[in-house]
């Protein structure tokens, strides 16, 4: 293992009987790394991370944060963890100020003036009862929660669920700030655009297991990618027979359409020696590679 | 207590009326000395009201302790906190005990206060016994609550177990004194410990209280063991 890994999950395995679970999941995260965790509803991201935090017992395999193991209680351990849940539930019957003090004050520190900056940055008034606030506030005083005492190791689950832009726009500034001090963090989400923003690395997971771990620009290029090309003269499918990499091919007169997966080199390389005029690539979205990985399991 | 000296005043008028009823129902009540101050309050008070309103606290504090944080999605957070399972736990048991002793005490407070107003005589000693005994069958019930609480994830049947199971040994306890077949059971019955031993008027049962302080300590710790192995449910 890396010596800067701090999240490491080898194997790990929820086995809830007739309910899936998870299944083997295996990955690290790096001190400074955010992981985008993805995957559809039910798929097992909720369920790794409660793992991993001791909510609920791991069946089998081993898990580590910062070099402790992950699966037996260890209070010190819990101190260096922000844990943002998917459902923001907190007590009501507080004021946000007050949850939020008790909170700190259960860790044993003295936080008001973090509380306070970061209320002020996500725009919440800490002073209203939380009965009172709308989803949105609610899901800041969560967000506040897991990120005031500075945490090495931040579990966000769904995180920006409820904020509307301009607080997602801070939020990503605060969680680039924790990634900048070294904090290792794993985001799940089900909002692609916003992993592919955030993250530095993916995982997809789908049906309890892993599909692929990657850097979101290795998985765009191993992924599918739409190609035009345009010749001068007439072309026929034959003329690209050998070609490797290449399916759903489409030839109208001058021009090929095909899709690609992989190394686009061979394709070039022959379009080349035919004369092509223009070339035309439609960037894969992370969804749609998503969706060929979730599709492919 | 405000009707005690009325019972007072028409002692004989009323023994007699309670002598007409069915002695079935004498016997549920245990209404053998009603008008005196220890029968009085043991059969307003001590042998029904005060035990259900602090196993009712007991009940509805401890299965709500744990389960309601898991119903309302509370539970992540503080379980992920730097504070142990068993120290939370602990520390709504210390909470709920609080408050059963707090009730208890505060109506034996009000029982000091008053007698004088309405010139009941109660042995201070005595009455002191059936708080005592009142609490012991607070605390055993606060023990299963917790217990049944650690096992369930839902608020509402965790309440409805431990209000069933204490109904219940309510209910053969009244009719013990009737139900023959009841004897068998009779000694596992944690009311019989509580209350069969007439603290008003014969003092503390140190046997039955020391039964349902162990019942309830050893709940309390089976209660620990599992809510440190429980997978903690979402909402």
């Amino acid at each position: 293992m890396s010596p800067n890994v701090a999240i490491s999950l080898e194997k790990l395995t929820k086995n809830y009987g007739s309910t899936r679970g998870i299944t083997e999941v295996t990955f690290d995260v790096n001190a400074g790394e955010v992981m985008g965790f993805l995957g559809p509803n039910g798929a097992g991201k909720t369920t790794a991370i409660r793992t991993l935090l001791g909510l609920i017992k791991a069946t089998s395999g081993n898990a580590t944060i910062l070099g402790k193991n992950a699966l037996v209680p260890n209070i010190e351990l819990r101190r260096k963890i922000g844990y943002l849940p998917g459902i923001a539930a907190t007590y009501d019957r507080y004021s946000a100020l007050k949850y939020l003090d008790f909170l700190a004050h259960m860790r044993g520190l003295e936080l008001e003036s973090e509380i306070r900056t970061l209320a002020r940055r996500l725009d919440l008034d800490i002073n209203e009862h939380i009965h009172d606030l709308s989803k949105g506030n609610r899901q800041k005083v969560s967000v506040i929660q897991a990120f005031m005492h500075s945490p090495e190791v931040l579990f966000l689950d769904e995180p920006t669920s409820g904020l509307d832009p301009l607080v997602q726009r801070e939020f990503e500034k605060i969680l680039d700030e924790a990634r900048d001090r070294g904090a290792a963090i794993i985001l799940s989400s089900h909002v692609l655009s916003e992993v592919e923003h955030l993250a530095d690395r993916i995982a997809i997971i789908n049906q309890g297991a892993i599909v692929i771990v990657d850097e979101i620009s290795t998985l765009k290029s191993k992924a599918r990618r739409r190609i035009d090309l345009f010749f001068d003269k007439k072309i026929s499918k034959n003329d690209f027979s050998k070609v490797p990499n290449i399916k759903e091919i489409e030839v109208e007169d001058g021009s090929l359409h095909c899709v690609v997966t992989g190394s686009e080199h061979e394709l070039l390389k022959r379009a080349v020696e035919l004369g092509v005029s223009e070339v035309r690539t439609q960037e894969s979205s992370l969804e749609e590679i998503f969706l060929d990985l979730v599709g492919s399991k | 207590m405000s009707i005690y000296p009325s019972i007072t005043k028409n002692k004989e008028a009323l023994q007699g009326f309670l002598e007409s009823y069915p002695e079935a129902i004498r016997k549920i009540f245990r209404m053998q000395d009603y008008t005196s101050g220890p029968g009085f309050l043991s059969t307003e008070l001590y042998s029904f009201m005060v035990p259900l309103v602090l196993i009712a606290v007991g009940a509805t504090w401890g299965a709500s302790a744990t389960a309601e944080e898991e119903d309302e999605g509370t539970a992540d957070v503080l379980l992920t906190l730097p504070i142990s399972r068993t120290r939370i736990l602990l520390s709504k048991i210390a909470a709920t005990t609080t408050v059963t002793v707090f009730l208890s005490f505060l109506a034996m407070a009000n029982i000091v206060v008053l007698r004088g107003v309405v010139d009941m005589e109660i042995d201070n000693g005595k009455l002191l016994a059936a708080t005592l005994s009142s609490i012991s069958l607070g605390f055993f019930f606060t023990g299963i609550a917790f217990l049944v609480g650690s096992f369930s994830q839902r608020k509402g049947s965790a309440i409805g177990v431990v209000t069933g199971v204490s109904l219940i040994a309510f209910l053969i306890y009244s009719l013990s004194a009737l139900v023959d077949n009841f004897d068998a059971i009779e000694p596992y019955n944690p009311m019989e410990w509580g209350l069969k031993g007439q603290p008003l008027f014969n003092g503390l049962d140190g046997s039955g209280n020391l039964k349902l302080l162990v019942g309830g300590i050893v709940f309390l710790v089976l209660a620990i063991l599992k809510f440190n192995k429980k997978d903690i449910s979402t909402p």
